[in-house]
Formats: structure tokens, sequence, C-alpha cells
């Protein structure tokens, strides 16, 4: 089998999360589940709990596709790498299972897959993305909290939201440089 | 492998042209029974059109089969109303579909009531066991109990045909009062409220964002993106709390007070639509009279909210007119003052000329006023029914305003222990789990051990299902085609659930099911129909429409029905309402005849007792009433529930966040765990509702978290026969 195919398209990903859309309803959480076959107690992406008390809202949290991502730095094999259209994957067939990726990541966003013998995670469901279709999370989101942004479009309104300020990065100090961008605040 | 080339292919077709409409959209005819799955070769790849049947809401969806498997269900996106969104739930039915749990072949009981030992049977051995025992008894002593679907017509042409009166749906668990409320003052319950075009939206506890009817929460999301106001009541902070531009927390029961104070502001500042309330309500000055001493100020002194805040809440209400909309809500078995509440609702909406215009209320367009209503299969009359019903429902004296289409579902136990007015000796419950939903378990299972028959039609063995003699198990929505079902709003619409796979194990359809059972019964002349795509093509007959047609869009409207409000170019429209006077009764003489209260007026809750709490219930956003706490998917999400309790009662009693607690009633006591926050009032106690569940058959979520249901008397609304699950108190310790 394949790898994930390397683009040629010149396409520039990413994720903007308008947290004042999303109701925490976890229909992300599962369609990503269902459409990735993911296996019974693991998630690609869930939605994280607003800190008690306070008034903010829960949020869509998953793979961060950083630019400058610590998993793609120590992949001693290069089986994860970033595609040239910002989507962060992993060719399982050079995964040796070391797991490093699983705990480089600050945002935790990777798990074992027992099954497959490799780290998984969210890969913004790229063959619906080759395919031109939303990532499953992006499709089925109630609040249409959940954009898919093409940075080399600058008529995409998502990404207008990027340029604009308005969608930032979740921890920015950590120089990952994300490609998921949250709207946060009314 | 992360990518087959079966997925891959589909992909790229479903990609061919833009956007989503160029999905696949593979139909086989509606064909029973259906293709085996080993017929379809490997690599193969349809989508079929359906309706989801995770919860009530009934969202159109897209099914995607491979290699004769469900591996995806997504919204469809041509309903304008969810533009291709489902929830948690309906993401999750292919976990259902394929749960192991599932009931795959008939069972009937060989141990002891309630120890949940079965034995495999045939369909034919279980259809003359069910049949032997009610050819015994006397047709009124016959009982049907059911969740409303689309197949309904199935078990109420069953129950019609054997003549037995007692008829029974969930409703007096949950919208019951409302619906009450609806039929008094705007003369139907089949109104709803245009959520996207309103400006300002009260919300009285409905938790749009939890509940989760996705058209619901998607038009309130964008209008809320547009700078729709939302104020909501609810004394726990929701996910709609946070959505909401204001959020207040009342002292639980009072609602009625905020309203009523809303009324007053409303009446005495004159921010009325005078010409409304003229030609379309009856009772103004009675309205006027009753609310006049509700000030603000009062309903500060029951609510715990201050007075300007609700003077103002008033104000901002009225000013926004017509596109300013109470919500009269759904869940109503709460309080005794709960029928009161939705009136006083009602009348707020009615003050603003909210009826029949973009952004407030408007009736259904339903089939029936568009002047062709869809056809039915041939069956000979009924036979007359001449026994009372058990639970007086629609009878003067008793329940008169009671639906008897729906009845009181809490009545079973004192019907068959107390023989009063005579014993039910057998029980059908349908995709129903009394015992989960309806409080006084004990009870309950007391009558079913004293019952002659107990039958549950189920996907699982349900807490109801393990006292059960038999046990039929019905196939999930993804395996059946149902009939047609109307899911009319603005205009007329008319949607098909059609069955995508073949059913797992031995399960059947509803058509199927009752067909037997009349046949074993001596009723099968009720039943002569083949199969349900003859139904379903005997239903379309009058609209000379096709199930291959209406399966290729999965939905339909009559081409020239168009969405209407009735007063939008004309606000003097005549509109007639169903109601005695052809009016909105804000003064109800039926209401007066029968001893109620014909205008609203102030009912105060009863007080938690000292050294005990308030105990209130909701739903989460990924689980059902108590339908889907045991599917896999949506269990690992959410597997239990816990007992939120404030800190400073927390502290108090000792108990710490994740503590082991007990909440008691009475003998009664249910076991969890704390969740100690903040989000709640300090005398609340609040547990989301569905656990706590019995049956061994439900192997994920048994002894699992707290129901409060089994810790709830069976207290009944006088003027509606809803259930009152809001006024119980418990006490709480650390365990």
């Amino acid at each position: 089998m394949s790898a994930p195919t390397k683009t040629a398209v010149r396409h520039q990903y990413a994720l903007v999360v308008d947290t004042n859309k999303c109701i925490g309803c976890e229909s992300c959480s599962v369609a990503c589940r269902v459409e990735n076959e993911v296996p019974d107690g693991h998630w690609r992406s869930r939605i994280a709990p607003p800190i008690p008390g306070s008034t903010k809202a829960p949020m869509k949290w998953a793979c961060m596709h950083c630019a400058n991502a610590p998993c793609v730095q120590v992949c001693p094999t290069k089986a994860t790498y970033r595609r040239a259209d910002g989507i962060v994957v992993i060719d399982a067939g050079r995964c040796v299972g070391c797991k490093y990726c699983i705990v480089a990541c600050p945002y935790g966003a990777r798990y074992f897959d027992e099954k497959k013998g490799i780290p998984d995670k969210c890969d913004l469901c790229v063959d619906r993305v080759d395919a031109g279709l939303e990532p499953a999370c992006v499709q089925t989101c109630v609040g249409r909290a959940l954009t898919l942004a093409d940075l080399a479009d600058p008529k995409n309104e998502a990404t207008a939201r990027i340029r604009s300020g308005e969608a930032n990065p979740l921890h920015p100090e950590l120089g990952t440089k994300p490609s998921v961008y949250y709207v946060v605040g009314k | 492998m992360p990518v087959t080339p079966s997925r891959r292919s589909f992909l790229q077709v479903a990609a061919a042209g833009t956007a989503v409409a160029a999905l696949p959209v593979g139909l086989r005819e509606v064909v029973t029974p259906p293709v085996a799955a080993a017929a379809e070769p490997p690599g193969s790849e349809r989508v079929v059109t359906s309706v989801c049947e995770m919860c009530t809401v009934r969202c159109p969806i897209l099914v995607r089969v491979r290699d004769g498997k469900v591996v995806r269900i997504e919204g469809n996106p041509k309903e304008k109303s969810t533009q291709g969104a489902i929830c948690a739930k309906g993401n999750a039915g292919i976990s259902l579909l394929y749960d192991k749990d599932r009931v795959r072949t008939p069972l009937i009981r060989v141990g002891e009531r309630g120890e949940g030992k079965f034995r495999k049977a045939s369909w034919d051995e279980a259809y003359t066991y069910i049949a032997d025992r009610l050819k015994a008894i006397r047709p009124e002593e016959l009982a049907v109990g059911r969740r409303p679907s689309a197949s309904d017509a199935f078990l109420l042409t069953f129950a019609k045909a054997f003549g037995t009166p007692n008829i029974f749906s969930h409703e007096s668990s949950c919208p019951l009062g409302r619906n009450v409320a609806l039929e008094v003052t705007l003369g139907t319950s089949e109104a709803a409220i245009d959520y996207s075009k309103v400006d300002y939206l009260v919300s009285f506890g409905r938790n749009h964002m939890e509940t989760l009817a996705v058209p619901q929460a998607q038009g309130i999301i964008a209008g809320l993106a547009r700078g729709t106001r939302l104020v909501y009541l609810d004394p726990r902070r929701t996910p709609t709390s946070t959505a909401a531009t204001t959020w207040l927390q009342p002292l639980p029961g009072t609602d009625l007070a905020f309203v009523l104070a809303m009324l007053q502001v409303v009446i005495a500042e004159k921010l009325y639509d005078q010409d409304f309330v003229k030609q379309y309500t009856l009772g103004f000055a009675q309205l006027a009279g009753a609310v006049g001493e509700y000030t603000p100020e009062w309903a500060a002194t029951k609510t715990g909210i201050p007075a300007t805040t609700i003077r103002d809440v008033a104000r901002d209400f009225g000013a926004a007119r017509p596109r300013a909309v109470a919500d009269f809500g759904w869940f109503s078995s709460t309080y005794l003052n709960d029928f009161q509440l939705r009136r006083a609702i009602l009348a707020l909406n009615a003050l603003v000329g909210n009826l029949e215009v973009p952004g407030g209320i408007f009736f259904v367009k339903g089939l029936k006023g568009y002047g062709t209503e869809l056809g039915d299969w041939k069956k000979p009359k009924f036979p007359a029914v001449t026994a009372e019903r058990v639970d007086g429902a629609g009878v003067p004296g008793k329940y008169p305003l009671t639906p008897v289409k729906d009845g009181l579902c809490q009545v079973l136990p004192e019907s068959v222990l107390t023989g009063k007015p005579y014993a039910l000796k057998a029980y059908i419950a349908h995709r129903f789990d009394p015992l989960a939903a309806i409080p006084d378990q004990p009870r309950m299972i007391e009558a079913f051990k004293k019952l002659d028959l107990l039958v549950s039609v189920d996907v699982y063995m349900s807490d109801t299902g393990a006292y059960a003699d038999v046990i039929l198990p019905e196939c999930t929505y993804l395996e059946r085609t149902d009939p047609v079902m109307e899911a009319s709003g603005l205009a007329p619409k008319i949607r098909l659930r059609q069955q995508v796979v073949a059913p797992q194990g031995d399960a059947k359809p509803s058509w199927q099911i009752y067909q037997g059972l009349a046949k074993a019964t001596g009723l099968g002349a009720y039943f002569a129909y083949k199969d349900i795509d003859e139904i379903v093509a005997a239903q379309l007959a009058p609209f000379g429409l096709s199930a291959v047609e209406l399966a290729k869009v999965g939905q339909w409207t009559p081409p020239d029905a168009k969405p209407t409000y009735l007063r939008k170019s004309n606000p003097k429209a005549p509109v007639k309402l169903k109601t005695p006077s052809g009016k909105i009764e804000l003064f109800s003489a039926e209401l007066a005849k029968l001893g109620f209260d014909p205008v609203p007026r102030y009912t105060p809750p009863p007080v938690p007792p000292k050294g005990t709490f308030q105990m209130i219930q909701g739903k989460c956003a990924v689980h059902t009433n108590s339908a889907t706490q045991n599917i896999p998917i949506l269990h690992e999400l959410r597997p239990s529930n816990e007992l939120w309790i404030h800190p400073v009662p927390a502290g108090r009693l000792g108990i710490k966040d994740g503590d082991g607690v007990v909440v008691r009633v009475g003998k009664l006591e249910q076991r969890g765990v704390a969740k100690v926050t903040a989000d709640i009032l300090e005398g609340t106690v609040f547990t989301y509702h569905g656990w706590g569940r019995t049956s061994p058959g439900l192997t994920r979520v048994k002894g699992k978290g707290i129901g409060f249901n089994a810790l709830m008397p069976v207290v009944t609304d006088p003027a509606t026969g809803s259930l009152v699950m809001r006024e119980t108190f418990v006490e709480v310790v650390k365990s």
C-alpha cells in the first residue's frame, strides 16, 4: 500500500475553529472516529472541556499540523512528514513504532494504534481533502464552527480570518507554528 | 494501512462534481427483503438516503455502504435546516447497528422476572407464545406503550384491531404538558418557532445546545452570529448558557414568576401589539387583571433574579416585537406549575404579535392543509371499543385535556396493582423502557411481576426487557424501510427512511413483527399487505410519486407548496385557530369550566426541607433519554453521570470532587460520584438523565451512574396528566 499522496496541487491548508459557534456537542469527535476507523478507546479529535466555572467555550482539540512540528523533527525514520499543502501525515510503511512523536507532541494529539502498530493522529481526513471534500469534522459540525482554510486562496473567508489576526494558534510561544487557528471571545 | 483503494475510489467519485451534491447516490430501489451482504462484491460502494432515528428529531442522512457494511453516516446536505450536519448520536448510528449487545433473535424468559434469563426462540414460537396469552384476556386488558416513531402505525393497528383503548406513548414523561398548553391556547400542538429569524429569544430552560435538535440549534447559532440576543434561564451552567447573550439562574421551579412579571411589564408599559391583541386574542382584560400584581420586584423575591434584570428583559422583549419569541420548550414534566408556565409563555408571545410572521411562531403547514394526504394500506374497520381507558385520558372528570393518543404512561402499576378501574393483564412496550423512564421503579417492578404477559420490542434488552416474558428484536433504522413520514414545517414535506443493509441476526422491522403477531392472534386481515414497499407505494399514490423518486432525494415537498407565513405580507390576514373561540385563548373558558386557572396565576414550587436538595435532571448532547447509554462509541464518550453539587454544601458535607456519594429519598437510594462545581445553585443537585440502569443485557452501562427516576414517586399534574419530576428532594451524603 502506498503512503498518502504527496499532492502536487498548490494548496496551503489550515483549520479555523470558531469557539463562539462551538457548542461542545462532540459531533466532530464521532464523525472523525467513524470516518477514520479509529480503534476503541482512542480519539483523533475531542472537545477539550472548558475550565470549570469559566465562561470559556469548549473547543475542538486535535493535531495542530504544525509548520515547525516536533513530531516531524524527532521521527528517526522520517515516517512523519509535512506535505507541501501543510498537512502532517504518517507514512505507515516507514514507521517503526518508536513512539518518540507521541512524547514530543506538546498538544497531546497522538495515540498509539495497537492494530496498525503506529502512533496515529488527525490527518485532516487527507483522502477527503485530496478528493475535494471537507474533513469529516468540518462536514458534520453542528454549529458550523469549523472551516477548512486554504492560505493559498486569498478569497477564502477563513483565510481572511487568519490574516486579520482574528483567528490565532494555541500556545504560539512553543514556536511550533500550528495550522489550526482559534477564534476566541465574542 | 490508512487508505484502502475502495475508499479512495469512493472519494474520487464523490469529488467528481462540485460540493457534496455530487455524492454518488447509488440507490437501489426500495427492496424487501434486502440484498444479502454477501451479494455485494468486494470494493463496491453505495450511498443511500435515509432518515436518522438516534433521537426523535429525524434528520435526513446519507449512509455510505462499502462491501455490504455501513461505514459512515453523514447529514444530507440537501436539507437546508441542517446543512449536512448531524450530531454525535447520528454519527454513531453505525455503533448501534453493529453492537454485539443487540438482541438478535426472539427471546422467551426462563428465569424469574428481572433475572434476565432467556432462551432463544423462533419468531413463530414467540408469536404463538404471545398470542396464546392474549387470547386468554379481554381486549381492554392489553395495554401498549411506545416511544412515538415512524413505525407507530403497526403497533397502533394491532392494538386497535385487538380492541383495546389502552394505548400509551412516552409523552406524559416528556412534552405532554407543553403540548396540552399549546392545544388549549393555540388550538394545536403543531406549532414551531422560526428560530433562525428570531431577533430576541427567551428560553426557559430549553437547553438547545445540549438537548440538540440540530435544525433548532443551527437556527439559533446562525441568529446569534447576526446579532440575535438569547436570554437563557437555567439553574445550571450549560452549553446554552455559554452561547447565550444573557444567562440567568432562577431558583428551580420559579420560571413562572419571571414570565408573569414580564407580562406585567409588557402590559403596564404598553409594549404589546395592540392591533394584534384585539384581532387575534381572547381574554386580554382578564390576563391584564391577573398579572397586575406580579411586578418584577415581586418576581425577584421568588426567582432570586434582580427586578431590574427582569424589567430589562421584558422591555427588550417588547421592543423587539414581532421578532421576539419566548420559547415554549419541550420537556415539561417538571413542576405542578408547569402547565401555567407554558400558558403564560404563550400569552407573552401573543402580546408581541409574533404569530405567523418571520422570526415568530408558526403553525406547521402539513399535508392535511395542503389538501392531499398520504395514502394508507387497506384494512377492515376496527372493532368498536366500549371499555373505558384505565388512565382517564380524554374523560370528563379525570384527565379531559390529555390526548388519547398519548394517555398517562405512568398509570400501569396503579391499574395492575389496585385493579382500578380494572386490571391490565398484558403490556407490550415498543421501543420504550417504562422502567427507566417512569418514576417509582419498585412499584413498576411489582406491577411487571403481576402481569400475565409482558412483551418488550426493542433493539436491546432494556431494563423493562429484563422483566419481559418475550423480547422481540426490532431491527434498527438502518435495517428497515418505514412508512413515509411527514416532516412538515413552513411548507409540507415528506421523508423516506429506507433500508440500507440487511438486519443483523434475526431482527425484524415493525411491519413484519406486528403482521406476524396479528396472524397468530387471528387478526391477520388488518395486515393484508405484501411488504413495506407496497405500503410506501400506497402512501405515495395520491401524489403520483414513486418510492424510487422519493428515495433518490430523500425528502420531497409538493412543487407548488412554498414556505408560508400567514401574516407576512398582511399583518391583519385572517388566521382561524382551532380553539373554541377561534382566537389565541389568553383566557380559557374551558379551563375555567374544568376548575383550573383560566388565566395564568402563580403557584410556588415546594421548598426543599432543611438538609435536602432540589433534584434536577437534563440531557447531554451525546445521549438520547435512556436509549443510547450502552451504544459503544457514545458510551465511551460519556459512560456515566455524576452528581453536580455546589462547593459550599459539598464542603459542609465533607464531599470533595470525585468522592462517592449516596443520594437518598426515604428508603430509596442511588450511588454515584460527586462533581463539585459552582456551575449549579447551592440548594440544587443535578445529574444527566438515563443512567442507573439495571438490565444485564446492557453490559456496558449496567450499574453505572445515578438514576434519579428510581428515587421519585409518581406525581401527576391534574390539568394535563403529565408527570411531575422536579418536586422530589434528596439527601446527599458521602459514601
